[in-house]
């Protein structure tokens, strides 16, 4: 059987030459859609290996060969999230979306992408959206609730974590975050009995952790040690109970304990600006102010925008008569948010 | 009582030095050095006469500051020569003493009552306990102070029992101030202002805006140092922008000329000041400040202004009443008292009869050194009496329904046991000035600032907690959308045609493509009736079998593979059909068995079918038709068992014809083995050409 190649073929008549082209083009195509395909599949073996720059990369290359590829947009997007590029994941997202309407998984992603870049509107909008479509799931309730409990809607946040609870009682964090939800709403007592059920269902250090800070709230210092206490038994490694812990002792003015724990928190995870500041907090009350400085000033390079170390740095320096320093940074911390701040830069500064 | 005082002041003056002996000033003493004995003599001679004078002038009640510094001259030279006379090392202490050295006087009033504690002036015990009082040792103060109550002439004791009752009281008080320091409120000395001379008396306005103070500097226009070593007065002046003063300058008019005017305090707007003339009997003058320019100074009338001395003075926040200091008699209770007096007629600067303030501020010592507050109901001002820890403290009052409350000590740091006055508060009472001659400072009275820090500030401590659980551990899983199966679509045109295999006529036949793999046909076409042409598109990388049939026809069927490749490919095949006659056969080449076995594989169904039809079809034309369905092997494995093998398989093909409508009668099977080769078997494409099922017409 002879075989060639395309060219030029004088026993084809034209119609018959147009027919030949268009099948080339068709193989053409073909060819494309299927290197993307390959790209695509490759994406998900680098993602495996958590290698997300080449899987981003194929995914790219799928994308390229096929625009109208939804599910190459979708692990684009993925991919990205887990290389913490959240706003290209977005963009991802709402491609994904837009080829795919009933991609429910994009728009979770999407959702969640949205929440961790502050733009709450649009992932509830997505979440009311899932709500709808899927009514017996808890997860969209569960999610809406955390969006409003990060708006500052508690009473919303409530509602929604309390569907999210109808449709499935026995989730652990669901009464961790109700429990938040009374926390702020000052409801104290309504928030410790569902972290008591919480820890009942599934006695995690974070919320153990949450179960003292509350307990601090209360004027429980004694039982705010405890939770802290056995925050620290479940996970060794758990510095912000440490911190916290911490704290509670520097209030008790026990301040080599409280200086034992800062430093452990310290020891565990050195780029914990909380504990420096805390620890800052000692060295102040016991009159070394330089050393408060040195803690306060580390607190702030681990964390540029930490409005309390600032202000903590600048009552430092008053004490070391470093009054244009304290004023500095007295106006930082208010540009910060920390109101406190700019009642004394208005009083104490000119 | 008395045997722990005695106990007490031993410990005071034995335990600083070893015991040394009195020596002397007697020729007899110094038999090996005559010389330096009559040039010590010589020294202690003019270091007594100067001495005497001193004391001459400090009993007339003027001031013996230059002599007694002048005296520590020749005496200083004399106690490098005799450092063990008592009355030396009394008199060397004496003159520090009094010329304001108080501090470094103590150890020359120790080392006398240790080398003669016996002949000891009654006034050492009284100027050690005063001066180790400004050492802050309170309670040796008061033991040596007790003691000189003890050894003093009555005459004298009872002349100055108060005062010295009064400096008990102010051990006391400054015991009790000092152990309790102010908390956050800092004292510091302004450095970049003060000299070596008196720096005193500093007034602001009250946004701090501007400050002055009095400074006996040496400047352009001073010449000659007075009877302290000091210049005569001239005035400094700053200015702050955001909270940074100005380097200082010397103020122009009207203290042009030092020594004329001392300033004495802004209004609180800053557009007039108060000054202070000096003399004999020293005036209040006014001053307003006319666009960029201060006026001539006026002197405030008699009703303010008498034959006493009004020194110092400050105006309420609407200037229509100031209060001063005087020494005038009238309703004086003793030393300097504060006094005010109230504006009448602006315009005649008439001013009415200046007034005490009353008893709860004015003492029988001196008072004064006033400053009113911006809020015109706080006075602060400097006194030696109240619980003035030693010298003029700072006290604070406040008028309460018409009445001013008692004076508080406004405390240490602010107040020591040296003098602190000229006291000035900006009116957010952040700071405050005084003037102070405490120890440490540049020399002389200087400058401070008071900086109140107000109510404790304190930090505040981070709890970080992790309140949404999404946070505090993140379920959400990166899950991925599965892999997809990786489609070819690779079209190949199948390209030929369907001709007479004797005439090589073209052929109008039916083309049927068939999926083999899927044994499903795909494709049913036509050839072209005037060219036998037909022209086709199949996905590449299959196997297919072409089936092309047309009436009066043998029926032609093959199977093919479509490689699989990148580019495009174009195949073609030229299908050349027989005629049904006697003798003509088939080769059946989409039928298909397992190696070895005789049972049919369901992909040779399409095949099959056709073979059916076409007995069926050659049936109904010629009823007597005979065929014969063949087999053949190619030639691997014995001729008997590939005999066997190829005769079964024509049997199964048989079978399945006659199982799909055929007469049994028009068909008969034989195998031939690998008799009937139509290609060589010498390679692996030929042995498959060999296998091979055929259909042959027998009779018709």
């Amino acid at each position: 059987m002879a075989q060639q190649g395309q060219k030029q073929d004088s026993t084809l008549t034209p119609e018959e030459t147009r027919y030949r082209d268009s099948i080339a083009a068709v193989n053409q195509a073909s060819k494309a859609l299927q290197e993307s395909q390959e790209s695509y599949n490759k994406g998900i073996e680098f993602f495996s290996q958590k290698a997300y720059k080449q899987a981003i990369l194929s995914f790219d290359k799928a994308i390229s060969l096929q625009n109208s590829f939804g599910k190459a947009w979708y692990n684009r997007g993925v991919a990205k999230v887990a290389s913490t590029d959240t706003k290209g994941a977005i963009v991802d997202f709402n491609k994904a979306i837009e080829l795919e309407p009933a991609n429910l998984d994009a728009r979770y992603k999407r959702a969640e992408c949205c929440t961790s870049q502050g733009e709450y509107e649009n992932a509830l909008l997505d979440y009311t959206f899932l709500t709808a479509k899927e009514p017996s799931n808890y997860k969209p309730f569960y999610y809406s609730a955390e969006v409003l409990f990060l708006m500052g809607k508690y009473e919303d946040a409530l509602q929604s974590v309390n569907k999210a609870i109808s449709l499935k009682p026995d989730n652990a964090r669901s009464y961790n975050d109700r429990a938040s939800c009374f926390r702020k709403l000052e409801k104290y007592q309504d928030a410790l009995n569902d972290l008591n059920k919480a820890i009942s269902i599934d006695k995690q250090a974070f919320i153990l952790n949450n179960l003292g800070s509350l307990k601090r709230l209360m004027k429980d210092n004694d039982g705010a040690v405890a939770a802290y206490t056995t925050a620290i038994e479940i996970d060794k490694s758990y510095y912000l109970a440490y911190s916290n812990r911490g704290v509670i002792y520097l209030e008790k003015e026990q301040y080599d304990k409280a200086i034992a724990d800062f430093n452990k928190s310290i020891e565990i995870n050195p780029d914990f600006a909380a504990a420096f500041n805390n620890r800052g907090i000692i060295y102040h009350y016991r009159e070394q102010f330089q050393n408060a400085v040195k803690d306060f000033d580390k607190a702030i390079s681990l964390k540029a925008d930490y409005g309390m170390a600032y202000l903590n740095r600048g009552i430092s320096k008053e004490m070391l008569r470093e009054g244009d320093g304290a004023c500095s940074d007295w106006q930082k911390a208010e540009d910060l948010g920390i109101k406190l701040a700019g009642k004394y830069h208005m009083v104490d500064c000119d | 009582m008395r045997k722990s005082l005695g106990i007490l002041l031993s410990f005071i003056l034995f335990s600083f030095t070893v015991i040394a002996q009195n020596i002397e000033f007697k020729s007899s003493n110094f038999k090996d050095n005559k010389d330096g004995f009559k040039a010590a003599e010589t020294n202690l001679e003019a270091g007594n006469e100067l001495f005497k004078q001193a004391l001459k002038l400090q009993e007339e009640g003027k001031n013996p500051y230059q002599l007694f510094k002048q005296a520590q001259i020749p005496f200083t030279k004399a106690q490098e020569f005799n450092p063990n006379n008592a009355e030396l090392n009394y008199k060397i202490g004496k003159c520090l003493y009094f010329s304001k050295d108080i501090k470094n006087s103590i150890p020359f009033f120790q080392k006398s009552l240790k080398l003669d504690e016996k002949n000891a002036e009654p006034d050492l015990y009284y100027l050690l306990g005063k001066a180790l009082k400004n050492d802050y040792k309170f309670a040796d103060a008061k033991a040596l102070i007790q003691k000189y109550k003890t050894v003093e002439r009555s005459k004298i004791l009872e002349k100055n029992l108060e005062e010295i009752n009064r400096e008990l009281t102010q051990c006391d008080n400054a015991e009790a101030l000092y152990k309790t320091p102010l908390a956050r409120t800092w004292v510091e000395n302004m450095k970049d202002w003060n000299s070596e001379y008196d720096d005193y008396g500093a007034t602001i306005t009250a946004d701090e805006s501007s400050l002055a103070f009095n400074s006996k500097r040496q400047s352009k226009a001073t010449i000659a140092k007075d009877e302290f070593g000091q210049y005569s007065t001239i005035v400094m002046q700053s200015t702050r922008d955001k909270g940074k003063w100005s380097p200082l300058i010397q103020f122009g008019e009207p203290f042009t000329s030092p020594g004329i005017f001392e300033i004495s305090a802004y209004s609180y707007d800053g557009q007039s000041m108060i000054l202070y003339k000096p003399g004999p009997n020293g005036d209040l003058y006014q001053c307003d400040l006319e666009g960029a320019k201060w006026n001539v100074p006026y002197r405030l009338p008699d009703k303010v202004n008498t034959d006493a001395n009004e020194y110092q003075a400050c105006y309420s926040g609407d200037k229509i009443r100031i209060y001063y200091v005087t020494d005038q008699p009238y309703g004086n209770r003793g030393g300097t008292d504060i006094y005010f007096s109230g504006l009448m007629n602006p315009k005649l600067n008439t001013w009415g009869m200046g007034q005490t303030i009353g008893s709860e501020l004015n003492t029988t010592v001196d008072d004064g050194y006033i400053f009113l507050h911006a809020d015109d109901k706080t006075i602060y001002f400097s006194s030696k009496g109240h619980n003035s820890m030693g010298g003029f403290d700072i006290f604070k009052s406040e008028r309460l329904a018409g009445r001013w409350s008692t004076p508080v000590n406004l405390g240490y740091p602010i107040n020591t046991v040296y003098d602190e006055t000229s006291f000035v508060m900006s009116a957010s009472g952040k700071h405050a000035y005084i003037t102070s001659d405490r120890d440490g400072g540049k020399g002389g009275s200087d400058i401070y600032k008071v900086t109140y820090l107000g109510p404790i500030k304190p930090p505040v401590p981070d709890i970080q907690d992790q309140l949404l659980a999404d946070i505090a551990a993140p379920q959400k899983d990166n899950k991925l959308e599965e892999a997809v199966k990786v489609e070819s679509k690779n079209l190949t045109i199948l390209k030929g045609r369907v001709l007479d295999d004797y005439t090589g006529n073209p052929i109008k036949a039916d083309i049927e493509i068939v999926d083999n793999q899927k044994n499903e046909i795909i494709l049913s076409i036509k050839s072209n009736s005037s060219t036998g042409k037909f022209l086709v598109s199949l996905p590449a990388g299959k196997n297919y079998g072409i089936a092309v049939k047309a009436p009066d026809y043998l029926f032609h069927s093959e199977n093919f593979d479509l490689p699989e490749t990148s580019d495009f490919q174009l195949v073609e095949k030229d299908i050349r059909l027989k005629g049904a006659c006697i003798g003509c056969k088939i080769i059946l080449k989409n039928i298909f068995f397992d190696s070895g076995k005789f049972i049919i594989r369901p992909e040779s169904t399409s095949e099959l079918t056709r073979l059916a039809d076409l007995i069926k079809d050659i049936a109904r034309v010629k009823p007597g038709i005979k065929i014969e369905i063949s087999g053949h092997t190619d030639n691997v494995g014995s001729e008997t068992s590939n005999q066997q093998l190829s005769e079964n398989r024509a049997k199964a093909v048989v079978k399945y014809l006659v199982d799909h409508g055929i007469a049994q009668t028009k068909l008969s099977f034989k195998g031939y083995g690998s008799k009937e080769a139509v290609v060589t078997n010498s390679t692996a494409e030929g042995r498959q050409e060999n296998r091979r099922t055929e259909f042959k017409i027998l009779e018709d």
